[in-house]
């Protein structure tokens, strides 16, 4: 990967002052590469719980299979968690991080 | 050679099950052996359960522990709803839409389980188990398993979200 911003960091997220409480970061939720799940099925599970159009499904999907994951989601925690829990119950290998 | 369709959707929008009599008692005696280990055992007593029950926070146990003691509870008991489902209808000759996918994610469970236990890879052919003839009859099982959870997702089409 390559970024064409040569410059330094942006500070997201924070102040002058070490005053102000957390930001509300937004999660992302993780899916990852396994052996066992069918592409076919990855992708019918994609457009079934993320309502995404066959071609995003897929094109995630695909992301997961070549790079070893895909971020297929993200927003608030309990959103997440939502997200994380329906993607368990159909045997996806997904976990959820804070987006930093 | 006419292809042969386990899942077939109808003109009525259910579908026609499509499976041999022994067929039908085999995928049955899974459903019921999987449902034993399920109530028997746990992820930690059972590391290939662990690929049904992963962490939501591989770094942070204590976050993980919430989410299971919240989500671990409604994860089992909609897997066993699920096989619930499919021992009901092993015999049938239509199942409704929704039964259908209730199917297609317990044989993938199982796969899963049946898959960890053999150590699939992605390049996991009949040759690897030339030698075990047990570890052989369950790939034989598990390849079987992935043939109905393929066909499955290409009866249902693209999903309604």
């Amino acid at each position: 990967m390559s970024s064409d911003t040569a410059v330094a960091p942006v500070t997201r997220g924070r102040t002058e002052t070490d005053e102000v409480v957390e930001p509300d970061v937004p999660w992302i939720v993780i899916v990852w590469n396994d052996p066992i799940n069918l592409m076919s099925y990855v992708t019918f599970v994609f457009q079934k719980l993320f309502g995404f159009p066959r071609a995003k499904a897929e094109k995630l999907m695909m992301d997961v299979h070549l790079k070893g994951k895909a971020v297929v989601a993200n927003g608030a925690k309990d959103e997440c968690e939502g997200h994380v829990a329906r993607l368990h119950a159909h045997g996806l290998w997904a976990t959820m991080q804070k987006d930093v | 050679m006419a292809r042969r369709e386990p899942f077939a959707r109808t003109r009525k929008g259910d579908f026609r099950l499509d499976l041999e009599p022994h067929e039908r008692e085999t995928l049955a005696h899974l459903a019921r052996e999987f449902r034993g280990l399920l109530t028997a055992r746990t992820p930690s007593s059972d590391p290939s359960l662990q690929r049904l029950f992963p962490p939501a926070y591989p770094d942070d146990p204590l976050q993980n522990f919430d989410y299971e003691r919240v989500a671990g509870a409604d994860l089992l008991s909609d897997r066993l709803d699920g096989l619930d489902t499919v021992e009901r209808t092993a015999g049938a000759e239509r199942l409704r839409e929704d039964e259908v996918l209730t199917w297609m994610r317990v044989l993938n469970d199982i796969r899963l389980v049946m898959g960890s236990r053999l150590d699939i890879t992605e390049e996991t052919s009949f040759e690897d188990f030339e030698d075990d003839e047990e570890a052989a009859v369950a790939f034989e099982l598990y390849a079987y398993l992935t043939w109905l959870v393929d066909t499955a997702v290409e009866a249902l089409g693209d999903p309604a979200p």
